[in-house]
């Protein structure tokens, strides 16, 4: 009897839950529907043909993901044309994409992160250059084009990044009475000398300051240690371009990691100040360590401004945003005091042109929709929040309290440093580095035998992505 | 009846025949065809004959070490999970209280993904690791090939524990009985009775464990994800490293699966070739 009924019961479980499946995918409970009828007038004229076909998105930022479908879901309810948007994992973009574009409906919609990639999938890219969302962009320079006018792909998410900092625990540490250096002002730390001053200083007087290390966990977990092999590396190949006169919209170029100490300066920096044993990161992922930082256990992180979610929807979040301040990246360079954050745009925007003429022009009408219309601008700015090189959407309010830093960072006149790390050679080039950084850490590789390792590495990827074409 | 059944046979079949070849065949001839192609998408691949294998044995340092690093998994894999397993069965079928209990307990391991038990026992490795030796899993080829092996184990043995529990309760009461009248002891029951019977379940689970090891992919992402630096990557883990770490990298990868399906298959073989000998009828 007893059995009979746990089978019973069971089965009604299993029935609820694919119920419970099924219900989810058609609601569209959340959104006001009058609000959204005001504004299908001025969209008639994109959409008098009628489409019945599903624009398909392939979302590259996994962090936005839950947002991507209020918009999926806001724009069905405008005009009735489907929208499907599926996101890659973090760091499996290229891979998803790979297999999509095999299926039969692929991607219409998708996204290309550097000039590397771009190699792989121009092939791929439809001209942008007569597009409405073309006309929007307040610049060349956030496109990829061949030079000659073909346009593969518009920038739409302008990021940045540097050192995070919870100006909170910042000033309580410029007003301790006992601080061994002189500043007092987040201004002070653009050289590598002070900030390593104020960071050692601020780990001699971590008690006093409630906070159990001056930086969050260096994630060097295998896949969450992008922060580093990438993100970080892009000092040191700015300098070393920079010095070379090397172009970096072109090929990737050679690397002979001639700033590896100033990149050793500031990792060394974050594994010695940190609050755990620097033997113990090879397990942390970036989560942890955005999630000690939203938590008050430490004062810096090194991330982007992406990464504001993260810590805000972090499970007993407590960090203030008008807490939250960007400090440049500094490695002990000179010139450096007049640099800022590392500013690029990541990622652009390509439509597929494979797909049927009838597909393109939903997709990039869909695309307009998202950066000219009030109900998209509204989800870019408050749900998506990207800052856009549109002009359409110069008059949009964000949330995000990392933009506000760095536009007080670019008002003070300091120069961003581009992005660079579009052009390191492949997938693999950065895993290794990142093992052998990890390595590092632990104690078990020596710094010059990481440097040499990176630099032959650099040189056998290029010539294979060469092969791989 | 007979004729019936020959008339509608084909009717019957069609569809699992259908599904067969669409889920397994036909995938299986486009990989080995796409091994030999540079693809990015499989549609448009274009042929390039051998390069792609005889890149696979030059680039020696992710391939060969990652399969030494399986066969030595394998080899200690089998043999522990085996050996627990069939203890565990000959044990539970012994008139113990609560042997369902018991068997139940044993059995769920294996209802839970691999991607979950590698986080799993992640944490709780690296607990008594950063106790013991102050430094995590990644620290060391040697504690993620352990990490490994204790994950496997956990994970496989119940299962290999229902199989023998089986074996064992189909060898018939009688002859127990009648060895135990001619005076032999527990041992020699065990080694003359009950060992030659149960041969046939040794050799499904032989075969389970020694094709599961091989194909480990989700519990070594997520335990070790290779660390330190690709030194616990297994085959599985190398060729899908391989497939999407570089672009145009495909085929090789394609190379590498088609090279990893044959070597399993002549394991697989010679296995069942010598468990099957010591059958008995």
């Amino acid at each position: 009897m007893r059995k009979k009924l746990l089978s019973v019961l069971l089965c009604v479980m299993m029935a609820t839950s694919m119920m419970g499946c099924g219900k989810k995918n058609p609601a569209s409970k959340d959104t006001e529907p009058g609000k959204e009828k005001e504004q299908t007038d001025n969209l008639d004229t994109k959409t008098e043909s009628r489409y019945d076909g599903t624009i398909y998105y392939l979302n590259y930022k996994p962090e936005v993901s839950d947002a991507f479908q209020k918009v999926a879901e806001a724009y069905t309810n405008e005009t009735g044309i489907k929208v499907k948007i599926e996101t890659a994992a973090s760091g499996t973009y290229e891979s998803t994409l790979t297999a999509e574009m095999d299926k039969k409906d692929a991607p219409t919609i998708f996204v290309v992160d550097g000039a590397t990639m771009l190699e792989n999938w121009k092939d791929y890219c439809a001209d942008l250059s007569g597009t409405e969302l073309y006309s929007y962009l307040s610049d060349d320079t956030y496109t990829m084009n061949d030079g000659n006018g073909y346009i593969y792909g518009i920038a739409y998410s302008l990021e940045a990044w540097g050192i995070i900092v919870n100006k909170a625990i910042m000033n309580k540490y410029f007003a301790l009475e006992n601080k061994g250096t002189d500043f007092t002002s987040l201004d002070d730390l653009y050289t590598f000398e002070n900030l390593k001053a104020v960071v050692e200083d601020m780990t001699a007087n971590k008690e006093a300051l409630g906070i159990e290390g001056v930086f969050g966990s260096t994630s060097l977990k295998n896949g969450d240690n992008w922060r580093y092999h990438t993100h970080l590396l892009n000092q040191a190949l700015y300098w070393e371009w920079l010095k070379d006169g090397i172009d970096i919209t072109g090929a990737t170029p050679e690397f002979k990691f001639e700033y590896a100490e100033n990149y050793k300066n500031i990792f060394d920096l974050y594994l010695n100040n940190s609050l755990i044993e620097p033997k113990l990161v090879g397990t942390k992922t970036v989560d942890d360590s955005m999630a000690e930082f939203a938590l008050l256990k430490c004062a810096m992180i090194q991330n982007g401004d992406w990464s504001w979610n993260t810590i805000a929807n972090t499970s007993g979040s407590v960090i203030k945003p008008e807490d939250i301040a960007f400090i440049p990246i500094s490695t002990g360079v000179e010139g450096e005091d007049k640099m800022g954050l590392s500013v690029g745009a990541s990622q652009y925007l390509c439509i597929n042109k494979n797909a049927s003429e009838e597909d393109q022009k939903a997709a990039l009408d869909f695309l307009a929709w998202l950066f000219s219309s009030k109900t998209g601008k509204e989800l870019v700015a408050r749900d998506l929040q990207f800052v856009t090189p549109f002009t359409t959407m110069t008059d949009s309010i964000y949330t995000n309290p990392l933009f506000a830093s760095e536009n007080e960072i670019n008002s003070k006149g300091k120069v961003a440093y581009p992005w660079c790390t579009g052009l390191i050679p492949s997938e693999v080039w950065k895993q290794n580095f990142g093992a052998n950084l990890l390595l590092y850490a632990q104690g078990q590789m020596e710094w010059d035998d990481v440097v040499s390792a990176a630099v032959a590495d650099w040189a056998t990827e290029k010539e294979l992505s060469g092969m791989g074409e | 009846m007979q004729k019936y059944y020959k008339k509608y046979f084909s009717i019957f079949v069609l569809p699992t025949l259908l599904a067969y070849l669409v889920a397994f065949i036909i995938p299986l001839v486009m990989g080995v065809y796409l091994s030999f192609c540079k693809f990015k998408t499989v549609s448009d691949a274009e042929f390039v004959g051998l390069s792609n294998y005889l890149f696979v044995f030059k680039d020696s340092q992710g391939f060969l070490h990652a399969l030494w690093f399986t066969i030595k998994f394998a080899v200690v894999g089998i043999l522990s999970t085996n050996l627990i397993a069939f203890a565990l069965a000959v044990l539970l079928t012994k008139k113990v209280k609560g042997t369902n209990i018991f068997r139940t307990i044993f059995f769920m391991p294996n209802l839970i993904g691999g991607i979950v038990l590698g986080y799993i026992w992640q944490l709780l490795l690296n607990g008594i690791l950063i106790k013991i030796v102050g430094a995590d899993i990644t620290f060391s080829a040697t504690y993620g090939y352990w990490g490994l092996i204790i994950l496997f184990n956990w994970q496989m043995i119940g299962y290999l524990m229902i199989i023998y529990i089986a074996g064992i309760q189909s060898i018939p009461a009688d002859l127990f009985e009648a060895a135990q009248m001619d005076g032999a002891n527990g041992r020699q029951r065990l080694f003359k009775i009950t060992l030659p019977m149960v041969m046939t379940s040794i050799t499904i689970c032989t075969f389970l464990t020694l094709t599961n090891s091989f194909k480990m992919f989700d519990q070594n992402f997520a335990l070790t994800a290779g660390a330190p630096a690709h030194k616990t990557s297994m085959l599985a883990l190398d060729i899908y490293n391989t497939y999407y770490g570089r672009i145009g990298f495909a085929g090789i990868g394609q190379a590498k699966a088609v090279i990893f399906t044959i070597i399993l298959i002549v394991f697989a073989v010679i296995q069942l070739r010598i468990t099957r000998a010591k059958e008995v009828e």
